[in-house]
């Protein structure tokens, strides 16, 4: 691929809600740009539109003025079910909550963004791929625990393996460590830049600094526009820091 | 997403819920099974009350008197205006009669030893048998030769047989006396059972005509005149040959009305399935409405389900679902849900329907289209009433969905 072409690109949007009679813009007229491989981290406050932004770049949601370019295909104009066929085949969530379906073991959850493929996926091919998933975050030993059997981070670890069961272009994370300790954050973290420099694209929606020291670039984000957008030289390793941190007698788990 | 993944994703969300999913199946599985517990209670009594007028003789006619009218006063049942006389009538001009035979009866206390029995001793011709239907268990039937030597013979039906013989002896041989006349039983009937207006056919002593019309009713009329047509087809005429021979035979002017009434066991039959086949209706109709509610209960679990399950939904849509998938997964959720619930339903209706035959001894019949019908319905049900909630689900947008709290 070539990496000095934007995989993502942002021309001039808008997102604008009507409620009650008042209109209230979320995002004003934002133009940015990601190259393949970046790991962005998106900041602000709460209500600065970083998460109506991800949405947008997410194709979750759509922006009601303005042009997003991924990949090369304007995706303004195309139909939600283009946009799901787009999120199925390039881009991989990973939540705050984790949303994973309740009841449901680890292996079902990953094995989840597979089964939208038709039959491009085999039974037994599927089988090898979710055991791939679980084995690189590390969970290969917990694959048929249902999910609320599983500690937070491991609910999260299960989340980013059902995230990259796809072999996605792009890792979208909306405060991904926002409901972690900072041992399990830290693990989670080292997890998605293992991730990036494997080639991955991660953007990374976060308020806590120390998250977004991970990242290569940050962009923050104040009232619907962008405050600042800075390459960071030296983004921290989250493994190093990991290790840095003194070992707890008993790892407790946090959900 | 394919269909094979479709059924996979939807018995797994399924699986998650079992006890919402067992009670939501439950209204179902008790209307299909109502359904057809009832259509098949409705149809067995219908198919018994056919079996009963049935046994009574198939292509019957009964040819009854019409009371006689006294200076304006009509006289009651049972009047006299039939004649021997009247059959020699129809025997010789009715081509279409095949048999028939008068009866005439009288009630008299029957003895045998220390039992002694009340019942009706009626005489009829050997063509009765025919009509009726009428063969020996034990013993024979009376002949023509008996008819014309007067004999003091009879038969005996069930009834008269345990009340007479109540420790199970050979009556064949026996005499018994009819009142003060003492006649020799030659032969035990066939079981006819109940009757479809519920009188005991088991309850008779036959014997030849002239014997109890010489010997103990002394009269010229006779009570019933029993006839039967060739076949299914020649009924009608029967009936209208029957009627021209006897008003020739009481020489009724035109403008006369009969005397006389002639029915056929196909109007008693057709009187009598109309009934029980509103009741069959009446029955299933019922059983209908808790088949529909029991779409209802999907509907609002489905519902629920959608709500409940807003972020799932969500979370289905962010991973790259699309609408119809998600449409297309509630719908097969809710087929799945009233589709085995109506297997489930068909065999405990079946099940039932058996016990039912078993320890109450109704007769019961179930019928494959009952079958077919309710799990068309079931079909039905699980489409129509899981639409709409598919729908809303569908229509999701994957942000509000995924912050649905």
């Amino acid at each position: 691929m070539d990496t000095d072409k934007p995989i993502i690109e942002v021309k001039d949007i808008w997102k604008t809600f009507q409620s009650g009679g008042t209109t209230f813009s979320a995002l004003r007229g934002i133009d940015l740009s990601i190259k393949a491989n970046e790991m962005l981290a998106i900041m602000g406050a709460s209500g600065s539109g970083k998460s109506t932004f991800m949405n947008m770049l997410g194709c979750l949601d759509r922006p009601t003025k303005g042009q997003y370019i991924f990949n090369g295909v304007d995706t303004t104009p195309k139909s939600n079910t283009d946009l799901a066929l787009i999120r199925r085949d390039f881009f991989g969530f990973v939540f705050q909550s984790y949303n994973l379906l309740p009841r449901t073991t680890a292996f079902e959850n990953v094995e989840l963004p597979l089964l939208y493929f038709g039959f491009k996926y085999g039974r037994s091919q599927r089988q090898d791929m979710v055991m791939a998933a679980l084995k690189q975050v590390g969970l290969e030993d917990k694959v048929h625990n249902l999910t609320n059997e599983l500690s937070g981070g491991q609910q999260q670890r299960v989340a980013i393996a059902r995230a990259i069961i796809n072999n996605p272009k792009i890792i979208f994370a909306d405060e991904p460590t926002g409901n972690l300790d900072t041992r399990t954050s830290f693990d989670i973290m080292a997890i998605i830049q293992g991730l990036n420099e494997k080639g991955t694209t991660v953007v990374l929606v976060t308020h806590e600094n120390d998250i977004a020291d991970f990242a290569k670039r940050k962009v923050v984000f104040r009232d619907g526009q962008i405050l600042s957008d800075n390459i960071n030289e030296h983004p921290k390793s989250a493994a190093e820091e990991r290790k840095k941190l003194p070992e707890l007698i008993e790892p407790t788990a946090a959900t | 997403m394919n269909i094979i993944n479709l059924f996979i994703t939807a018995f797994r969300a399924l699986r998650k819920n079992g006890l919402r999913t067992f009670l939501t199946m439950l209204g179902i599985i008790i209307g299909v099974a109502a359904v057809i517990i009832m259509q098949a209670i409705g149809k067995g009594s219908e198919e018994d009350i056919t079996a009963r007028i049935n046994s009574l003789g198939s292509n019957m006619i009964i040819i009854a008197p019409n009371p006689k009218i006294v200076n304006g006063v009509r006289m009651g049942q049972g009047g006299q205006t039939l004649q021997y006389k009247d059959v020699l009538m129809i025997k010789r001009y009715s081509s279409a009669t095949k048999y028939i035979s008068p009866l005439v009866g009288v009630s008299r206390q029957i003895k045998y030893g220390a039992n002694n029995w009340s019942t009706r001793i009626s005489g009829v011709l050997p063509e009765y048998f025919s009509i009726r239907e009428i063969s020996a268990v034990e013993g024979s039937l009376f002949t023509d030769e008996d008819l014309r030597k007067i004999n003091k013979v009879c038969m005996i039906g069930k009834t008269v047989r345990t009340n007479l013989f109540p420790d199970g002896s050979n009556p064949v041989g026996k005499t018994i006396r009819v009142g003060a006349i003492p006649f020799k039983i030659i032969g035990v009937l066939n079981e006819k059972g109940q009757s479809g207006v519920g009188t005991d056919q088991d309850d008779v002593i036959l014997a030849p005509y002239t014997s109890v019309q010489d010997r103990m009713v002394q009269s010229i009329y006779v009570n019933v005149i029993f006839a039967s047509a060739a076949d299914a087809q020649s009924i009608k005429k029967a009936v209208s040959e029957i009627k021209y021979c006897i008003r020739t035979s009481h020489h009724l002017s035109p403008s006369d009305q009969d005397d006389f009434t002639v029915n056929t066991l196909s109007d008693i039959m057709a009187t009598i399935q109309g009934v029980s086949k509103i009741l069959t209706i009446l029955l299933a109709s019922v059983a209908g409405i808790s088949l529909l509610v029991g779409g209802i209960g999907i509907m609002n679990i489905m519902f629920v389900s959608v709500t409940e399950r807003t972020r799932e939904i969500g979370t289905r849509l962010a991973i790259g679902a699309t609408s119809s998938d998600v449409m297309l997964q509630l719908l097969i959720e809710a087929l799945v849900i009233s589709l085995v619930a109506g297997v489930i339903g068909i065999f405990s209706g079946l099940l039932i329907t058996d016990l039912i035959t078993y320890f109450a001894g109704w007769r019961t019949s179930v019928t494959a289209s009952s079958i077919i019908i309710s799990f068309a319905v079931c079909t039905v049900i699980g489409i129509f009433f899981g639409w709409y909630p598919a729908r809303k689900a569908a229509n999701l947008s994957p942000i509000e969905a995924l912050r649905y709290e």
